[in-house]
């Protein structure tokens, strides 16, 4: 329809045809939620940006598989969590190349030098936040995406690669043992 | 059948909710001009292989390897900035840089400016094409080195220098930088960067892996590092990060 909010689409269509501009618009309006999807997975910001770059090109191949009227986001952050969980597998191996390379770790920054770190530092934010330092990468993977991203749980279904009732049961279980995790 | 989830169960979530306005994310990369950038190159057909690192990649390995964590690992500020919430997500936790406090390692091989010269003379020596910054122009001076395999050449302007060296495949560069020193992970025409300010000592990793003290030549000033087409750069300026990215990406 003429009226239907159809910017995305309207840039696909151009991307398609060979507009690398056009896909750089594309890019320019999903990148930030590209790089924060795969920070969520690598939890590096280099990996995070090589991992979202490396999804945007590959996105741009896979165009033509694109079905015309669905929604981009949900498409292209599969894309990239998926490339972003190869390569914190990578880096799994390398971290373990890098810890005996280096003679020592780097110093920590105190966190007490962080405002933010000092302005939630209210005892119930704490306890939460201590409580999410205890749960395991899988637990906190899913309530990045859906309480810090705000995914519907169709678009975590896609990048977590699953389907949706096992993120509506990994997304209970997580909450349980967070919620056990804050039980005193 | 359910209600929704209970009131404690309602509240947790709501708490969730509410740690997003807390979330002090890493600013987020313009990935479209790279992106594009790689397009145009043609890179649509096949991803580029960016990594190589590997226990197979031959010399020097182990110094190549924390010089890899650096430049990918790293992504962030020494200090970093790190975000309570992100940190108790395990988000972001990894990234780190290497840091090295105290003097420049005086016990190890240095490269200095070398002798001066011309720009044909110093490329009849280089296997590597000389690329000059069009945003600098011509060089007030060209020196050569050959104290790092390969042989070396600085192109000297007023405020500025770039220092270009036969790279590998691996990663070139590893620094040595007090506390107060800040490194950025940026990028430059779709190479992965280091901006790298406060260093004291900024070094090379010859073909062999060894690890080559650079000299400086400019003093007080900031240094962007990185690799490009197998040969790599350190341009040092002082007039900060964007100064530096825009004679970087004018480098041709």
């Amino acid at each position: 329809m003429a009226t239907r909010p159809r910017d995305d689409q309207e840039l696909i269509d151009r991307a398609r045809g060979g507009d690398a501009a056009a896909y750089g618009q594309l890019v320019q309006r999903h990148q930030q939620i590209a790089f924060r999807t795969a920070l969520v997975f690598t939890r590096s910001a280099a990996d995070a940006e090589e991992a979202a770059q490396d999804a945007f090109v590959k996105a741009w191949r896979a165009l033509a598989r694109f079905r015309d009227g669905e929604p981009f986001r949900p498409w292209l952050l599969a894309i990239v969590a998926n490339e972003a969980r190869t390569r914190r597998r990578a880096a799994a191996r390398r971290d373990d190349w890098t810890r005996r390379a280096a003679a020592a770790d780097p110093p920590r920054p105190a966190e007490a030098s962080d405002p933010l770190a000092l302005a939630i530092a209210g005892e119930r934010r704490g306890e939460l936040l201590a409580a999410l330092s205890a749960l395991g990468s899988r637990d906190r993977e899913v309530l990045s995406l859906r309480y810090l991203l705000d995914m519907s749980e169709q678009e975590m279904a896609l990048a977590l690669g699953c389907r949706r009732g096992t993120v509506k049961s990994r997304l209970s279980r997580a909450l349980g043992r967070l919620r056990g995790e804050m039980t005193p | 059948m359910t209600s929704g989830p209970p009131d404690g169960a309602r509240r947790l979530e709501m708490q969730l909710h509410d740690l997003r306005a807390d979330v002090r994310w890493p600013r987020t990369p313009d990935l479209a001009g790279d992106v594009v950038a790689r397009l145009e190159r043609g890179e649509a057909a096949r991803a580029r292989p960016r990594r190589r690192p590997g226990p197979a990649a031959g010399h020097g390995f182990a110094v190549a390897a924390v010089v890899a964590a650096m430049l990918l690992i790293g992504g962030a500020l020494v200090p970093p900035v790190r975000s309570a919430v992100l940190d108790a997500l395990g988000i972001a936790g990894r990234d780190r840089v290497i840091v090295v406090p105290g003097a420049p390692d005086t016990s190890r091989p240095s490269l200095d400016r070398g002798a001066r010269t011309t720009l044909p003379a110093a490329q009849r020596r280089l296997d590597f094409t000389i690329r000059l910054p069009r945003a600098l122009g011509r060089p007030r001076e060209v020196r050569y080195s050959d104290a790092i395999a390969g042989g070396a050449v600085t192109l000297i302007y007023p405020g500025a220098a770039l220092l270009e060296t036969q790279g590998g495949s691996s990663p070139l560069f590893e620094k040595r930088v007090g506390r107060r020193a800040a490194v950025r992970v940026v990028s430059v025409a779709g190479a992965r960067a280091l901006f790298i300010t406060g260093a004291r000592q900024i070094s090379l990793l010859d073909r062999d892996g060894r690890s080559i003290a650079a000299s400086r030549s400019l003093a007080r000033s900031d240094a962007l590092v990185w690799q490009r087409d197998g040969v790599a750069y350190r341009l040092e300026t002082r007039g900060g990060l964007e100064r530096a990215l825009a004679i970087a990406r004018s480098v041709r």
